[in-house]
């Protein structure tokens, strides 16, 4: 079995092979070439250039992520929301999250759910919007390269907790750690982690964290610290992550779907049959 | 005057007819078409523009017939695209040491 680990996408990339003669390099080339198109801290990037135009004639894959997100702010009545990128930035996420300052100004909020139009590969934002896809983009990542190495042979793709996987191990299924207590056997699908208990920085003397509100355009408040959930892919499991966390724990637990919630409080809540 | 007049106009039509045998004789009325391709090269042309011509419909007629398979190829890949529903995740609880552990991203 091969694992082989690098940096990307302002996280770390872990590359599980179970195989012994998988070149792992492709996967390093794939996530820069994505990375190349949609870091929003890159200014040269695609995301970038289209944030600042507000139009652009897109790669099929910016296209095809910009398209993902938008059904799913569709699917979950818009707490799921690529428009948050203004939003972030005025709770000072303005710059990888290795570059935050410790503290700085307060933090306001800014209205998010801008209207984005997609025709064909052309991109146009609603003035005064632009687009992240921090998240959503690690797991369209995952699955692209966990699709480029599965060919090959049995692969997980970790983009920073986005799990992809294709086919199945020698050991007959895929561990993926939830905590140091639980432990998930992966055989098909998606996992993702959202969670307010990391990627936090202070504003304004108060904390902050990187999961947008939509609905208020702020750091979200919930009684939910993470989430891991489970979906058909990394993509599906990094939107339902997010809604369940979102929507707080009466209605996570309602939902049932494969998951596990972590409440403020200290609870580990498992839904969906785990 | 009366004489004059005719031998002036004598001469016109002779300059006349004299310049008419010019043009005739120049023209090469006896020369045919068929002389002009015999050149080898003209005919080397010919020859070469009829060549193309034929390669360039046997060309149009295979790009024709594998566009019209490639339209159907991914007519079919669409509709088999679109029918297919991704397989639901198969998860559970294990004992198992974690390869990997999922945080936020």
């Amino acid at each position: 079995m091969v694992q082989h680990t690098f940096p990307a996408m302002g996280t770390t990339i872990e590359v599980v092979v179970d195989g012994p003669t998988v070149d792992v390099s492709a996967a390093e080339a794939e996530f820069e070439r994505l990375e190349a198109i949609m870091s929003r801290f890159r200014p040269e990037s695609e995301l970038s250039r289209l944030n600042r135009e507000g139009s652009l004639d897109a790669s099929t894959e910016l296209a095809e992520v910009v398209t993902l997100a938008l059904e799913a702010r569709s699917r979950t009545r818009g707490l799921f929301d690529p428009t948050v990128h203004d939003a972030l930035v005025a709770a000072g996420y303005d710059r990888t999250f290795e570059d935050l300052a410790d503290d700085g100004g307060a933090a306001g909020a800014r209205p998010c759910g801008g209207g984005v139009d997609v025709v064909g590969t052309r991109i146009t934002l609603e003035r005064g919007f632009r687009l992240d896809l921090g998240g959503i983009g690690k797991g369209f990542a995952a699955e692209r390269v966990a699709e480029l190495l599965g060919v090959s042979a049995p692969t997980l793709v970790s983009a920073g907790g986005d799990v992809a996987v294709r086919g199945l191990p020698a050991a007959g299924t895929w561990a993926v750690g939830i905590d140091e207590e639980l432990t998930l056997g992966l055989d098909r699908g998606g996992v993702a982690t959202s969670g307010v208990d990391r990627r936090r920085w202070r504003r304004g003397g108060l904390d902050r964290h990187h999961i947008v509100d939509p609905r208020t355009g702020l750091p979200a408040e919930t009684d939910l610290v993470r989430v891991t959930a489970v979906a058909r892919d990394a993509v599906e499991a990094e939107v339902l992550a997010k809604e369940l966390l979102l929507s707080g724990s009466v209605e996570a637990r309602a939902a049932d779907v494969p998951a596990v919630l972590l409440t403020a409080d200290g609870r580990m809540l498992r839904t969906g049959g785990l | 005057m009366t004489s004059h007049i005719a031998r002036l106009y004598t001469l016109v039509a002779g300059i006349l007819a004299f310049f008419l045998a010019w043009a005739a004789v120049a023209a090469h009325p006896w020369s045919t078409q068929s002389t002009a391709t015999q050149d080898p090269r003209v005919v080397a042309l010919v020859a070469r523009q009829h060549r193309v011509q034929l390669e360039s419909v046997r060309v149009k007629q295979i790009v024709d017939a594998r566009w019209a398979h490639y339209r159907q190829a991914l007519a079919a890949h669409n509709s088999a695209a679109a029918a297919a529903v991704p397989a639901q995740p198969s998860v559970r609880v294990v004992n198992l040491p974690p390869l990997v552990v999922t945080r936020t991203s």
